[in-house]
């Protein structure tokens, strides 16, 4: 059966079985792990990248990547890993290549920032959130490469401290540093642009703010 | 880069933050945090970063990124079910073979050849000399059987209409014995004429007995075949009686 007939009888098959049908050069079982997985690549690379056109062009390459190299995929890391690894490769290489700063902070107010799985937000609660992400992605321009790579896949992919530094491939204690080093360059930028914490911005409590967060980062975690 | 000097061990203070500190260690920094408000603020700070982070989405992009395959197209797997969709001729030639082999052996066919004539005899064509077992009749005893006893009369009637309707074609030679009769040769038909009239006096003998049993059912018998002589012999000409009724009264307006 083919990876389309399955999901007309909704059968969910897990990636390692979809992977295995796309090795035997079933397309429709490659493009369901698209389409599982290129709103998380997407958003991984936007973070680190901060262009939608770059995050969208690396999205695009590393599923291209991972279609081409799928037959050396032998299962030896979960297939979600290897696809980070492969995105995070292009936007290090991406950055390399370019040599420029990235993370532009986009000045077109018609992108319009991705909808929460929160409640409903008010049109004032959505301008602020607006203009909190443009003040998070000029934040994070003073990261590391690493640091800010760190950060993106611990708080929005919600990778575990392991999986972390076998991506970035160094011990778990840098992992660490770079996460706490990270997230204090990040509270000092945000003091200097005037956002105390979350709980100056929506008027909602830290804790709601941040329930809501773990619950984003379980959805993406699949 | 200047980094803020904690008591805590920033290993330890990643691993409160994010909560995945055991319990030894989760206790050993709350009552660290209790005492050391530098401390305390840099945790608080830092969970306020965390929350802020929460409101930067990325925007809503269209991707749709699929592959298609390349020019060299893939295997398809055809499916069973598909397969047997549009059986090949030599399938369908198989499938006949097997039905004639099949029908064969439950027939057991009897071929005899001699004096110039050649019978071929079917299993069920001696077994129908026994009247409990020949297949036209049983069906309609079976029926009668199976009427539930306290059914309501208007409920039995059309059953027993079934039943009856199924003694006259009982009479008459079952499917495979006509078939049988194509192979007969010219001389057999004598015998085939006996074998003929022990089966149908056999048939006419349980159908009176059955009909002796049950005066209803006799009852239902000669009405059934009343209705059906006066519609044969009068159907035709009522009908046209009537059509020339309407067509009368209509031309009359």
């Amino acid at each position: 059966m083919s990876g389309s007939q399955a999901a007309v009888f909704g059968m969910q098959r897990t990636d390692e079985e979809l992977v295995v049908l796309s090795t035997a050069g079933d397309t429709d079982s490659f493009n369901q792990l698209v389409v599982r997985w290129e709103r998380p690549i997407f958003a991984l690379a936007y973070r680190v990248l901060g262009r939608e056109e770059d995050a969208r062009d690396v999205c695009q390459e590393t599923f291209l990547r991972a279609f081409r190299a799928l037959k050396g995929f032998k299962g030896q890391a979960k297939f979600s890993s290897w696809l980070y690894r492969i995105a995070l490769n292009l936007c290090r290489d991406w950055i390399r290549r370019e040599r420029r700063t990235p993370m532009v902070i986009p000045l077109d107010a018609d992108t319009e920032p991705a909808g929460l799985t929160g409640p409903v937000e008010t049109a004032e609660e959505l301008a602020v959130r607006r203009d909190l992400g443009r003040v998070i992605t000029r934040a994070m321009t003073a990261l590391s490469e690493e640091q800010r790579s760190a950060i993106v896949l611990k708080e929005y992919h919600g990778l575990t401290f392991r999986e972390i530094a076998d991506l970035q491939g160094c011990p778990l204690s840098t992992v660490k540093t770079r996460l706490y080093q990270g997230l204090n360059v990040l509270r000092r930028q945000l003091q200097r642009s005037g956002v105390q914490g979350p709980a100056s911005i929506v008027g909602l409590p830290p804790t709601a703010l941040m329930a809501r967060s773990r619950r984003t980062v379980v959805d993406l975690d699949r | 880069m200047t980094e803020k000097n904690s008591c805590v061990e920033k290993d330890a203070l990643i691993d409160y933050l994010y909560g995945e500190a055991d319990r030894d260690a989760r206790i050993r920094v709350e009552a660290h945090l209790r005492g050391c408000e530098q401390c305390a603020d840099e945790v608080r700070g830092l969970t306020n970063v965390r929350g802020t982070l929460e409101a930067w989405a990325p925007p809503e992009a269209e991707l749709g990124f699929r592959v298609v395959s390349d020019a060299r197209p893939a295997p398809v797997p055809v499916s069973l079910w598909g397969r047997f969709r549009h059986p090949p001729a030599w399938g369908l030639a198989a499938a006949a073979v097997l039905m004639l082999a099949v029908a064969a052996a439950i027939t057991k066919p009897e071929l005899e050849i001699g004096r110039g004539e050649m019978v071929l005899r079917l299993g069920w064509s001696d077994t129908a000399s026994d009247p409990a077992t020949e297949p036209g009749v049983e069906p309609a005893s079976r029926s009668d059987r199976e009427t539930p006893a306290n059914a309501p009369p208007q409920l039995l009637q059309p059953l027993r209409g079934t039943a009856v309707a199924a003694g006259p074609r009982s009479r008459a030679t079952s499917p495979l014995q006509k078939e049988a009769d194509v192979f007969r040769g010219p001389g057999a038909v004598a015998a085939a004429a006996a074998d003929g009239e022990l089966l149908s006096r056999s048939a006419r003998q349980l159908l009176l007995e059955e009909e002796l049993r049950s005066d209803q059912r006799q009852a239902d018998l000669s009405e059934l075949q009343r209705a059906i002589g006066e519609f044969e012999v009068t159907g035709a000409e009522q009908a046209r009686q009537q059509l020339l009724d309407v067509l009368r009264r209509v031309s009359a307006r």
